[in-house]
């Protein structure tokens, strides 16, 4: 029945979307008002899925733990099994998802009424649903990579929503860059734990640090990087300010509530490997602690609601990435369902929040809104670093994509002299 | 005269369907060249194309030996078990170009260098000596060295010349082992004018030169059609089952490593560039060279999956590129945003859904390529695959750039109105979705249930361990 009932959840979203991209490539592209009811019973039925999933686990009703679906395929005699996770965290964050994502979709409805990108952002959501469905049931590093992936795509096209302007597209690319280089270290996890003939399931990626001296640091290294790149934490801080171009709706689901705490998921469920190497538990609270207070002094000198969110939520999710490496992986599971509902309501209230400040200022009065204007002033001297977000953008651009694209200057113009064409004569010279 | 042994026919069966399907092709081929200047003649051409693939079709259905012989020899051609996955994959991507070539090169030149292409193709696959091998490449090879594909008037048939190189080289190794008794001499010679063809053919450093001028000046699906014909590795394929021509030890690794190296070398090279077509024969060389690293590195089954995904899903993505190009021409310089999604939303779509399967989209048969060759790689060497990885988020990052290029932006106002996908255009892109969806989805249905693949596995990886 739990087995069902997990395997059903990502199964209608996937039978959802592609109903919908079919329907749409053959030219039938479903009306607002076709897809108002399809919205409403596909989310209703998976949140109903989810929470009947979630009380049989916490009544102690059918199997839980690691459940076997299937076989994807075998290769060298080494076979690559779907497996899901039924247990209590899976559950809640599995309820925590359809919850939001039905409430987000539902003010969707009235809040992209009549926009051009109406379907489309239903038809992503839906994708979206599947990927976080997918990867919070996942029950192997490798099918959690497959949800990972299609969380971070769908995730850069609503950023990409609003094409016309060109800030949206370029923020997109440079969030795409960081998930991908970011969704190498798991691949390399995976790989690693496939290597030693393992089928990198959560249980045996407990077991595997004790045995392997090189494996026990690279691996939980890897696992933190990863989850830096999904949660844009540490050496990825730099895009989720850039991840606010897409529509308010999106922006609460991704960045208020599951997109980010993926990255927080997957340290859960690999806190043991983690806790077993000192220097990856060590990497995990500098990286967290850091990324907390960077983000909450940057927060402080924001002047748009949606870039204060941001930062707001870098925070938390720094000090989630703390709790995780103090061993406290309760209190970090409450820390993510409460903190994405709050972040979801702060960020579906952003749109408003002119009114809500006059509001805010008529019940309190003058006074109190300049005491907090009066604080700021105080620390000024922080105040022009916290501006230009402590210059992390121009020290990629200047560090990473500046040399990077200097060399491939430099190969360009070597290929022209290989190629005796127009690469030399259109470069000039050597960079 | 006696046949020499080569055409002989140890079983002595006659015509067969795959030579039928190969003589099918040289009389459509004959039959187009009748039309020449008299404008698009893609039913003629489809008509010849489709029996052809029929009788293929019938030939894999009826005469695959059973797994435990060798394969089934005929009297000039055989699809053994090493060849039958390429061969189908390979008519798939054939199938589809002739599909998605654009109205106004679809004429009998254009045409007849296709099915003659195919012909080529099914004698190169169909061979496991090395001279019939030479003689198919020379076949495939001989449309664009005569000018088949290039409009009058363009310096497109330059541009192809390079192809000339890589077919020379491997003749010349042909001959050298017909010719010359097996001493370490001739086996020296033959493994250096072997790389030289592969290299040359595969577009790998510094080839990759020729192989992007190629895509920049000539005709793109042609070219990605020829070049997905993936000759090289065949050929390493053909010489781990032991057939082909005897080469030396260091032929594998140093293949390998400079599959490896270009494949980087050509993605870090695509940060600098802007023009799509340029962009385009970066990313195809950078993702096939990872099939020539896993083969070299020992497992071909890693290889054969990567090999099927680079052909359909490159020859989508050039197609859904050329689609673009022939509706709005200014695509071709990259000079700014154009916004066609707009306009063609589905055609946008079929693009970034090839794109992204090439660089391992889940729910595609991508994914499970990228998975079963990060794990194939590492067996090796860690940093193997990390170099892989690297070459491949690159790739992604050159693609996605390339369809906000396209399709994102504001549409200018300069461009006139033009259709979505046209109904040839859907079947053939729409049949690439569907085979690389579905592959994600029920990968056993692809590499497990067929018994064709696991033998020619288990058989090429035997004597790989043998080696």
């Amino acid at each position: 029945m739990n087995l069902l009932l997990a395997a059903m959840l990502p199964g209608l979203q996937a039978a959802g979307f592609l109903l919908l991209a079919s329907l749409w490539l053959i030219g039938r592209t479903p009306a607002e008002a076709t897809l108002r009811p399809f919205t409403l019973l596909s989310d209703g039925t998976s949140l109903a899925l989810a929470l009947l999933l979630f009380v049989q686990v916490q009544a102690g009703l059918g199997p839980t733990g690691e459940l076997l679906v299937g076989e994807w395929f075998e290769m060298h005699g080494h076979p690559y099994r779907a497996w899901l996770v039924v247990d209590t965290l899976s559950t809640t964050m599995v309820l925590l998802t359809t919850t939001l994502i039905a409430t987000v979709r539902l003010f969707a409805l009235r809040y992209l009424h009549k926009d051009a990108g109406f379907f489309r952002f239903f038809l992503l959501t839906q994708l979206y649903a599947l990927g976080s469905l997918t990867v919070f049931l996942a029950g192997s590093l490798d099918l959690l990579l497959a949800g990972w992936e299609l969380v971070g795509l769908t995730s850069v096209l609503l950023i990409a929503f609003f094409h016309q302007r060109p800030a949206p597209v370029r923020n997109a690319l440079r969030v795409f860059a960081s998930y991908r280089f970011a969704d190498i270290a798991l691949l390399l996890a995976v790989a690693l734990v496939l290597h030693q003939g393992g089928e990198a399931r959560w249980s045996e990626l407990d077991r595997l640090p004790a045995d392997e001296g090189a494996l026990a640091l690279l691996l939980p290294c890897l696992l933190v990087l990863a989850a830096c790149g999904k949660s844009s934490v540490g050496p990825f801080f730099g895009w989720l300010p850039r991840a606010l171009e897409g529509p308010t709706p999106s922006t609460a689901v991704f960045y208020g509530a599951i997109s980010v705490h993926a990255g927080v998921y997957l340290l859960i469920r690999s806190a043991a490997a983690i806790a077993a190497s000192p220097a990856a538990t060590a990497l995990l609270f500098l990286l967290g602690l850091g990324s907390a207070l960077a983000a909450t002094w940057i927060g402080r000198a924001q002047t748009d609601v949606k870039s204060a969110l941001a930062y707001a939520t870098l925070a938390q999710l720094g000090l989630m990435f703390v709790e995780v490496s103090l061993g406290l992986t309760t209190l970090a599971t409450l820390h993510i369902v409460g903190h994405a509902c709050w972040r979801t309501a702060e960020f579906l209230r952003a749109p408003s929040a002119l009114r809500d400040f006059d509001e805010w200022r008529n019940a309190l009065g003058v006074a109190a809104a300049h005491a907090a204007q009066a604080s700021a002033a105080a620390s000024r001297r922080a105040y022009a670093p916290a501006l230009f977000q402590l210059n992390y953008d121009a020290c990629v651009d200047r560090f990473l994509i500046a040399p990077l694209g200097r060399l491939a200057r430099a190969l360009a113009w070597l290929d022209g002299y290989l190629a005796r064409g127009s690469a030399r004569a259109r470069l000039g010279g050597p960079p | 005269m006696n046949l020499p042994a080569w055409m002989a026919s140890p079983a002595g069966t006659g015509v067969d369907l795959l030579d039928l399907a190969l003589l099918v092709n040289l009389a459509g081929c004959l039959d187009l060249r009748r039309f020449r200047g008299s404008g698009p003649c893609r039913h003629r051409c489809l008509w010849w194309a489709g029996l052809s693939a029929l009788l293929l079709a019938a030939a894999l259905l009826f005469t695959l030996p059973p797994p435990s012989s060798e394969g089934l020899a005929q009297p000039w051609t055989r699809i053994d078990r090493v060849s039958a996955i390429p061969l189908c994959v390979y008519t798939l991507g054939w199938l589809m170009t002739l599909l998605l070539l654009p109205a106004r090169h679809s004429d009998a030149n254009a045409g007849s260098g296709l099915l003659l292409m195919h012909a080529g193709m099914l004698l190169y696959y169909g061979h496991t000596e090395a001279i019939g091998m030479a003689l198919g490449w020379w076949l495939a090879a001989l449309p664009f060295l005569l000018g088949w594909f290039a409009r009058p008037g363009t310096r497109e048939r330059s541009a192809h010349s390079y192809v000339l190189a890589g077919t020379v080289a491997f003749s010349l190794a042909a001959l050298v082992d017909a010719l010359l008794p097996a001493s370490t001499l001739a086996i020296a010679a033959m493994s250096v004018l072997t790389v030289l063809a592969v290299v040359l053919h595969k577009g790998i450093y510094p080839a990759h030169v020729l192989l992007t001028k190629a895509c920049d000046m000539g005709s793109l699906l042609p070219i990605a059609l020829f070049y997905n014909g993936h000759l090289g590795a065949l050929l390493l394929l053909r010489h781990l089952n032991g057939d082909a021509l005897p080469l030396a030890d260091w032929v594998f690794p140093l293949l390998g490593g400079l599959a490896l190296i270009s494949s980087l070398y050509v993605s870090i090279l695509g940060i600098a560039e802007r023009r799509p077509r340029r962009l385009l024969a970066y990313v195809m060389s950078s993702q096939a060279a990872f099939v020539l690293s896993v083969i070299a590195a020992g497992d071909p089954a890693a290889g054969l999956l990567y090999w099927g995904l680079v052909v359909i899903a490159s020859t989508g993505l050039v197609g859904s590129y050329v689609a673009t190009e022939s509706r709005c021409p200014t695509a071709r310089d990259g000079v700014a945003d154009l916004g066609l999604a707009v306009r063609t939303p589905r055609l946008a779509a079929m693009f970034l859904t090839c794109a992204l399967a090439l660089v391992g989209l889940p729910g595609t048969i991508g994914f499970w390529a990228e998975d079963v060759l990060v794990h194939a790689t590492m067996n090796r060497s860690f940093m193997l695959p990390v170099a892989l990885l690297l070459a491949t988020a690159l790739n992604a990052l050159h693609l996605m750039r390339l369809y906000c290029m396209l399709y994102l932006g504001a549409p200018a106002a300069r461009i006139p109105w033009f259709p979505d996908l046209l109904l040839r255009e859907r079947i053939a892109l729409g049949g690439c979705a569907f085979l690389l969806v579905a592959g994600g989805l029920w990968p056993k249905a692809v590499i497990d249930s067929w018994p064709v693949f696991s033998w020619s596995v288990q058989t090429v990886a035997a004597r790989t361990a043998g080696q």
